[in-house]
Parts: structure tokens; sequence; C-alpha cells
């Protein structure tokens, strides 16, 4: 499957089911923008999506590629690739302490502990959070644990990052302060999100509904159109 | 001993993990072996201290652990009717000087520490074929979300009180026991992004 040095993400005829459920069937798209947004109402496909990228799940037709890599058959060369942020810090979080949380990636990556302590303190340093080396992780907020989540995955230096509802849970400073990072953040950047703003902030918005793409384009655009359909459901149901 | 680590550089924390849990698992093992009051109190008393010499983040946690108390002092009564005062005082004294001990351990040890530590004390069985690194894995894994799913039923038992619910709420254990299931499908899915499985296979997510 030939795939141009701009584009990083090729899906070709994609199809995935959960069970007899058909999640999507033949989804095809072509990615070549930064910075790209996933919306779509709860069970319209976005984690599933997301989840194929880094090789979690395997679409069983089509063909899929990220970044030069099929997942499916590369899934250890995808997961190094593809940096995965999910919507709960408390299901990603696996050590007691900052510093070990954030070491654990590189111990993975066959790093000895103090190279993978030391690497893991240069990167909190980068982002202004020394201090939170020897915390213990419940001694932080929703938003911090979150943010120590991206930063865990920013420091692994992934090509691509999927961020699934990152931050659903979260009050709009923190929002804010998190959005900055990836904004800054040099890799190819994925988002699941019901949070529009966020979304608006994204080079192409892709509206997916029941695995389909009901529109895929500028953000201001989709977001709009979205809105209306939204709008429009919630008149028939006799709730606006 | 299945709570938190507390950050700090007590002379406990110095301790190097492998020398605290050898000592742990001896003092245990002489401790189950005496029958004396004269030898569990003592320890017991020992116990206190070495716990209040880590600082004030310690008293704190030691006043947490008040909730056991109930247990300790319905194994007291137990032990009085059928053994006598004595063997009371020896049985209690064993279990709470092995629990401040245990949980001491874990307050004062960070968590890459202890899995080196045993590592380090697996390593015959990497000659039999068994995967280490995972049993380490799953030892860090248990410490860390046995007090998540401890505090998830208290949050979930608070909400029922709220709504008039009564008594221990045993009704509620299906439900959290389908969430633990849930909880533990999602962490292993985290773990496989972030290449904690070195085999090229997703382990828990297949369609």
């Amino acid at each position: 499957m030939g795939q141009t040095s701009d584009e990083w993400l090729k899906l070709e005829e994609v199809a995935f089911s959960r069970g007899r459920k058909p999640v999507f069937q033949n989804l095809s798209l072509t990615c070549s923008e930064r910075r790209i947004g996933l919306l779509g109402d709860n069970g319209a496909g976005k984690s599933t999506f997301l989840r194929l990228l880094n090789g979690l799940l395997s679409p069983q037709q089509g063909r899929l590629q990220v970044v030069g890599l099929n997942p499916a058959s590369d899934v250890s060369e995808a997961m190094r690739a593809v940096g995965f942020v999910f919507q709960n810090p408390d299901h990603q979080i696996v050590f007691p302490t900052v510093l070990e949380e954030m070491s654990f990636g590189f111990r993975t990556r066959g790093l000895t502990r103090a190279e993978s302590s030391a690497r893991a303190l240069e990167w909190l340093d980068r982002y202004g959070c020394a201090h939170w080396a020897e915390l213990s992780v419940d001694e932080l907020s929703d938003g911090q644990r979150q943010k120590l989540c991206i930063m865990s995955v920013l420091a692994l230096e992934p090509s691509v990052i999927a961020l699934d509802e990152p931050f659903s849970s979260l009050d709009l400073s923190t929002r804010l302060e998190l959005a900055d990072l990836l904004a800054r953040a040099p890799q190819h950047l994925i988002i699941a999100s019901h949070d529009l703003d966020l979304l608006q902030t994204m080079e192409r918005l892709i509206w997916l509904d029941q695995g389909r793409i009901i529109a895929d384009g500028a953000p201001g655009d989709v977001v709009r159109l979205y809105v209306e359909s939204c709008r429009r459901h919630a008149r028939r149901r006799g709730m606006v | 001993m299945i709570r938190g680590y507390i950050s700090g550089s007590s002379w406990i924390h110095r301790i190097p993990a492998g020398v605290k849990l050898a000592a742990l698992a001896l003092i245990t093992w002489a401790l189950f072996w005496t029958e004396r009051a004269v030898t569990t109190g003592p320890a017991l008393c020992m116990a206190l201290a070495l716990y209040l010499s880590v600082g004030r983040s310690a008293w704190g946690r030691l006043r947490s652990l008040a909730f056991l108390l109930p247990v300790f002092a319905f194994i007291a009564l137990l032990q009085v009717i059928f053994s006598g005062p004595e063997a009371s005082f020896v049985s209690v004294s064993r279990l709470m000087t092995a629990y401040l001990l245990a949980d001491l351990v874990t307050a004062t040890t960070p968590m890459m520490s202890m899995i080196d530590a045993f590592l380090w004390a697996l390593r015959p069985l990497k000659f039999l074929g068994v995967q280490t690194q995972s049993i380490a894995l799953a030892f860090a894994l248990v410490l860390r979300f046995v007090p998540f799913l401890m505090s998830d039923w208290e949050r979930r038992r608070e909400a029922w009180r709220a709504r008039g619910g009564r008594g221990a709420g045993w009704v509620l254990v299906p439900a959290w026991i389908a969430d633990v299931v849930r909880l533990s499908d999602r962490i292993a899915e985290a773990l496989d992004a972030r290449g904690a499985h070195n085999d090229s296979r997703s382990k828990h997510a297949k369609p």
C-alpha cells in the first residue's frame, strides 16, 4: 500500500466487528494533517478507531498503515510508534510514585533502573514537574494525574499520540493547560473527544456515526453540522 | 500491608528493600514461634517505635489503622474465652506487630526497589522458564490497585447509604465485582499500550 511522505495514516476498506455487531465496514481514509480530531456520539466507533492504530485491536478486513507500519502485523513496533492516553488516568497509572510511573515506560524499553529514573527526572524537569518526582500519585489531583499520563507518553517520543477523551472529567483551567502541553508536542495527534473547544483547535475533524464518516473537513464546518444534527435529534425527542 | 508508599528520607527509607523484606520475613517467622507475652509485648512496642520514627506522615497513617481495632478486639475476645488472657495477648500482639512491620515496609520502600528485590529473590525460577518479570509486575499491580478498589468500595457504599441503604451493603458486591473485572480489562489494555508485554500480540482485546 503506497503512502506518500505526508500521509501518516491510511485506511483502505477496513472492517471491524465486536461479536456480530459491525463497528466499521469498508472504512477508507487518508490523513496527512498533524492534528486530527474524532467527533461522534458514544458508541460511534471513536475509541475502537484509536485502538486499531496501535494494534490493541486488529481489523478483520482491509488494510491499515500508520507511519509506515501495519499495526495488525507489527504490533510491538506500532505500540512504540503510537503512544496512547486513556480517558481515566487511574486505569493507566501502575506505580505509586510519580518517578516510578514515569520510569516504567523506559524500563519496558530495556533501560536499567538508574537510566530510567534519570530519563524520567529529565522529562519531569522539562515540564516543570521535577518537584513531583517523589510524590505519591494519590497526592495528585485528577488533572495532575492526567498530565502525568500525557508526560509519560511524551517522554517515550512516539511518532503519533492517540488520546481517547483525555479531558472528560477535568476542569477548564486544567483542560487549557493540557491542551497547551499537547499543542507544543511535535508528534502527530489524534484525539477522540466530546470537547468541541478542543476539537476546534485541530487541523481536521472527522465526525463518526455508527462506524461511518458523516463529515470530514475543517473543524468549524464539522462542528456546526454536528451541533445542528444533535439539535434536530433533541427536538425530535422533545427535549428542546 | 496493602497501602501506599510515603515519600520521605527517614533512616528506614534508606535501608535497601531486600534487607527490609528479609528482616520482615525473619521477624514474622520468629513471632509465630513464640508463645510468651514477655516476647510479643516488647516486639509490639518496638514495631510501634519504628513506625513512629518515620515521622509525622507515619503518625497519620497509624491513626488510620483504627479501623482494624474491632477485628483485633474480636480475636482477643475469642482467645480469652477459649485459651485465656495471656494467649489472647500473645495472639493479638503478634498479629499487630506483623501488620505494623509489613505496613512499615510498604510505606518506606519504593515499588521499583521492591520489584528489584523480588526479581533478585525469584532468580532461581528463571532457570525453570518462569517469567519472573510478570510475577513482579503482578505484585506491583496488587499493591497499586487494592487500595484503589477499597476506596472504590467505600465510595459505592457511601452513595448507597446516601440513598437510604442500610447495613453492610452486601447487595453491592455483585456490581462491585463486575466493576473490578471491567477495571482489570482496562488496566491490561493500558499495560499493553505501554509495551509491558514483550510478545507481539495484545493479550486481551482481540475482537
